[in-house]
């Protein structure tokens, strides 16, 4: 309980985070987004390993060709921010330590085998759905488009629907 | 009036800067609240830690009412802000897989950067995974790309989808979160075993939700579209604009300014993108007439001394005048019989008719020797129809591309 109450207020919390969500609306008239950036990171590792590849490939081509640098993009240098944020926070309120955090009753292996696979899931199905949680859930509902609102319903709805099969996981 | 970098108020140099500053605090907010922590995250969906909703919705309803009012009081122009398009099975289906990566991951894309920030090795683990999978997406890309297109709906807003107007349907998602907490909250508490709420929390939410309640009954009455037309000029008005021959720009003044740099015209284009993209004049930028009073479009009306405005015959052009004219705009010409027209007389064989025989002819023929001129500087121009000679300038006004 004591651990527990460290951490901000949750009602308080979203509130911030509506803000700095505005915050982003106001000045460059866009959400907040986090899987764009690992799409830039991919991108540029195939164009730098194999660069013709990367120009014949649909996938990669409309963001490399003519000299495109997807590393300098604005989700990109959010994605630094949100790292610099992070580290930052968590040296203010002492949680910086190497852990690994799992449900009780499966090992370290397990935990890491499953956040490799459940990255992978996410990392295919915001490629399809054309943004995750923050970039097409978050700030989809903040502008009420309707692939915001079918995003949450889809992620959360699948999530409850499934989430007696790996109870194992976290119980 | 925002967003400030789309409408050029801060320089796009600036928009980097600006999203490392906005990355930094979301990363440190997410933190904060707990979700650098995948045991807190999947609480959500075992019942033990609700955080998670709490976080969301209160972070959805508050950027939510901030864009309705500051779109209502005209201080973010929603025209401007990218809304995400709804591609209605890659949404699904996207959404779907992505509910599995969060129960079995523990994560989502955000909370694993601010988890790995703090040193946790299994957000590092769920990262590289996210990577792989994008890569797998990537080099399976074609077996995608019919479900990834499929069912293109544009930028479509739910309250449309379900057919209420905006101020309800935000009426309702606050109702709905106010509730949603409420519940969660004694789910929780029963798991967890909490037995007795400190009055002075249930009081502390009773003030929390009374705001949120009044803040829905603000929304509730305000318009999805701010009426920001100027005052509609009568028919008189109207009649005596269209006879008024100086909103024309006849074929000569055109092509002499185009010919010399130092009076090089404002075009605007208003036909459709697919003829823009065939053909257009030096310069000049898309506006098609459907949109030509939006919004997104005043700043750049309002920063020219003049914009001249081109269609095919010259029919279109008319109505574009009269609307931008009620809109308020009036530093406009029309190209007189449109391009049709332009180069007709540019290329009329009968220029040669103008041929003068006395002196009385000077006019004449000086304007033969003009259009002799303008020919050869346009023959180029109409020769390599697609693309145009100079590349047509991108409008400076656009919204931004593609969210997360």
């Amino acid at each position: 309980m004591e651990k527990k109450s460290r951490y901000m207020n949750s009602y308080l919390a979203g509130f911030l985070l509506g803000l700095v969500l505005l915050g982003a609306f106001y000045f460059s008239g866009r959400g907040l987004g986090a899987s764009g950036a690992m799409k830039s990171v991919v991108v540029s590792a195939v164009n730098a390993v194999a660069p013709d590849h990367a120009n014949e490939t649909t996938f990669y081509s409309k963001y490399v060709t003519g000299g495109q640098k997807p590393l300098i993009s604005w989700l990109v240098f959010l994605a630094i921010g949100m790292v610099i944020g992070g580290n930052f926070s968590g040296i203010v309120s002492d949680r910086m330590k190497f852990t690994i955090e799992k449900g009780p009753r499966i090992s370290n292996r397990t935990r890491l085998i499953m956040a490799v696979i459940g990255g992978m899931l996410f990392g295919i199905g915001a490629q399809l759905g054309r943004g995750c949680t923050s970039g097409a859930a978050l700030s989809g509902m903040a502008v009420l488009s309707t692939a915001g609102f079918l995003t949450l319903i889809a992620i959360f709805g699948t999530g409850y629907l499934i989430a007696w099969m790996f109870k194992k996981l976290w119980l | 009036m925002g967003p400030l970098v789309p409408y050029g108020i801060i320089s796009s140099e600036f928009d980097l800067i600006i999203a490392l500053i906005i990355g930094v605090l979301f990363g440190a907010v997410l933190e904060q609240a707990g979700f650098g922590s995948s045991r807190k995250l999947a609480g959500v969906f075992y019942g033990y830690d609700f955080v998670v909703l709490r976080v969301f919705f209160t972070a959805a309803v508050t950027a939510m009412v901030g864009l309705i009012l500051g779109n209502h009081f005209g201080i973010i122009d929603m025209n401007l802000v990218f809304i995400n398009p709804t591609f209605l099975w890659s949404t699904l289906v996207g959404g779907v897989i992505m509910g599995f990566g969060f129960v079995i991951g523990g994560f989502c894309p955000g909370t694993s950067l601010a988890g790995a920030a703090t040193g946790k090795i299994d957000a590092m683990f769920f990262l590289g995974g996210i990577l792989l999978g994008i890569l797998l997406f990537a080099e399976s890309y074609p077996l995608f790309e019919n479900l990834h297109n499929a069912s293109a709906l544009g930028p479509i807003k739910i309250y449309d989808t379900l057919g209420i107007s905006q101020g309800l349907f935000a009426f309702l998602l606050i109702v709905m979160a106010i509730a949603a907490f409420a519940i969660t909250q004694r789910i929780e508490n029963k798991i967890n075993g909490i037995q007795q709420v400190k009055q002075s929390v249930l009081k502390g939410n009773g003030i929390a939700a009374a705001v949120l309640v009044l803040l829905g009954v603000v929304v509730l009455f305000i318009p999805a579209e701010r009426n920001n037309k100027g005052s509609i000029p009568a028919a008189e008005e109207i009649s005596a604009l269209l006879n008024d021959n100086s909103r024309f720009i006849d074929t000569d003044e055109l092509a002499f300014k185009l010919m010399h740099k130092e009076f090089a015209p404002v075009l605007a284009d208003i036909r459709t993108a697919e003829e823009y993209n065939y053909f257009s004049l030096p310069g000049a930028v898309h506006i098609p007439l459907d949109e030509i009073t939006a919004p997104r479009w005043r700043a750049f009306f309002n920063d020219k001394e003049e914009v001249i405005l081109y269609s095919n015959a010259g029919v279109l052009t008319e109505d574009a005048y009269v609307l931008l004219y009620q809109s308020g705009i009036k530093n406009i010409r029309i190209l007189e019989g449109g391009l049709n027209t332009f180069f007709e007389q540019i290329f009329a064989a009968d220029n040669a008719a103008l041929t003068p025989t006395s002196p009385a002819y000077k006019p004449l023929m000086d304007k033969y020797q003009f259009r002799i001129k303008a020919a050869k500087f346009f023959q180029g121009i109409e020769n390599s129809a697609k693309p145009s000679v100079v590349a047509p300038v991108k409008p400076k006004i656009i919204a931004v591309e593609g969210g997360c």
